[in-house]
């Protein structure tokens, strides 16, 4: 009687090995519910966190774009013009030398305009006193933006740099 | 007689302890442990990737800032050439530099010091962040600056409070080594 229950749980009257470990079904239920129940806002999170980083990455080399373009311009020898900077090599120029739009993509590499994800305005000014004022603007490509829409959608980012020029 | 021996030991191990061993619901402890490390992996990540954001936010706010300081460091060096081309007398450009408005310009400051006409002054918050900005003139025997254009001893970003020294910040001196 007692080898009996003990044997129960492990052997068949046959002889044969009957290995009852391992998860049964209604665990397995269980914990797939939990799984896709909890999961929905991990999932969330994590891609609410990539959303998140990618803002931050673009930012960041909008700040970098435009402080490249800042600093080339200031070392130029003519800062009456665009020309001559390599960042800015096939930009569509917007009005005259002194106004120009470039597509760029996410990590601002200059792209089509088509496909860009921002575009950067650049415009140059004039002012009093020999200074001259190149003002740069990264703008987030949406459905509306178009040439005649310079400097009205709101910046990423966007920076004025001044240079004299006596 | 063996199996009196096995009986026995199952029996003596207490309560407890078949249940501590009990493979019940492990499936279920698994998963939960796996959520909850996928959890604290998924705030640590959110947490992570906001304080990147705002890293970046004040890195665009610092840039953008300090092209304000430089664009009015740039006007005042325009300005201040404007002067210089109405006079060449030390003392009195001197006196007129010092009168000198221009905006997001604070603390500027000239004197004639041995032989040199010097211009100081802060382009942004004197308090705060800004550029220190440091002109001079060579001034010659007769009183005159000899030369119209100055000559940019300093130009450098600061922030208080930290202390500066009285080096030129990084500027070239113009001579070869």
């Amino acid at each position: 009687m007692c080898r009996g229950h003990v044997h129960s749980g492990t052997f068949r009257s046959s002889g044969a090995r009957r290995d009852r470990r391992g998860f049964t079904l209604a665990e397995i239920v269980a914990s797939i519910a939990l799984i896709a129940v909890v999961g929905v806002f991990l999932v969330q999170m994590f891609a609410v966190s990539d959303g998140l980083s990618g803002k931050a990455r673009t930012l960041d080399c909008a700040v970098s774009f435009c402080a490249t373009i800042a600093d080339r311009w200031k070392s130029a020898e003519h800062p009456e013009t665009l020309a001559g900077i390599p960042e800015l090599e096939g930009m569509l120029v917007a009005d005259g030398p002194r106004r120009g739009i470039l597509g760029v993509d996410d990590e601002m590499r200059p792209c089509d305009r088509s496909v860009a994800d921002h575009i950067v305005e650049l415009s140059l000014t004039e002012s009093e006193n020999g200074v001259f004022d190149l003002e740069i603007r990264i703008v987030t490509v949406g459905d509306t933006w178009q040439p005649d829409r310079f400097g009205l959608d709101p910046a990423l980012h966007e920076i004025r740099v001044s240079r004299y020029f006596g | 007689m063996k199996g009196g021996a096995k009986m026995q030991r199952t029996t003596k191990t207490g309560l407890w302890f078949p249940r501590l061993r009990s493979r019940r619901g492990s499936a279920s402890v698994l998963i939960v442990l796996m959520v909850v490390l996928l959890a604290v992996f998924g705030a640590m990540a959110l947490t992570a990737a906001s304080a990147n954001l705002r890293l970046a936010r004040r890195h665009a706010e610092w840039s953008a800032e300090y092209y304000r300081f430089d664009a009015s460091a740039e006007r005042l060096l325009a300005a201040v050439n404007q002067e210089a081309k109405g006079t060449t007398l030390a003392e009195e450009l001197a006196s007129r530099l010092a009168s000198l408005q221009v905006e997001g310009v604070a603390g500027v400051i000239s004197r004639n010091e041995e032989g040199r006409l010097i211009l100081e002054a802060v382009a942004g918050d004197p308090e705060g962040r800004g550029i220190q900005v440091k002109l001079e003139w060579p001034v010659g025997e007769d009183g005159n600056v000899s030369e119209e254009v100055p000559r940019i001893v300093r130009w450098s970003q600061f922030q208080q409070p930290f202390a500066y020294g009285t080096e030129p910040g990084g500027l070239w001196d113009g001579e070869n080594e």
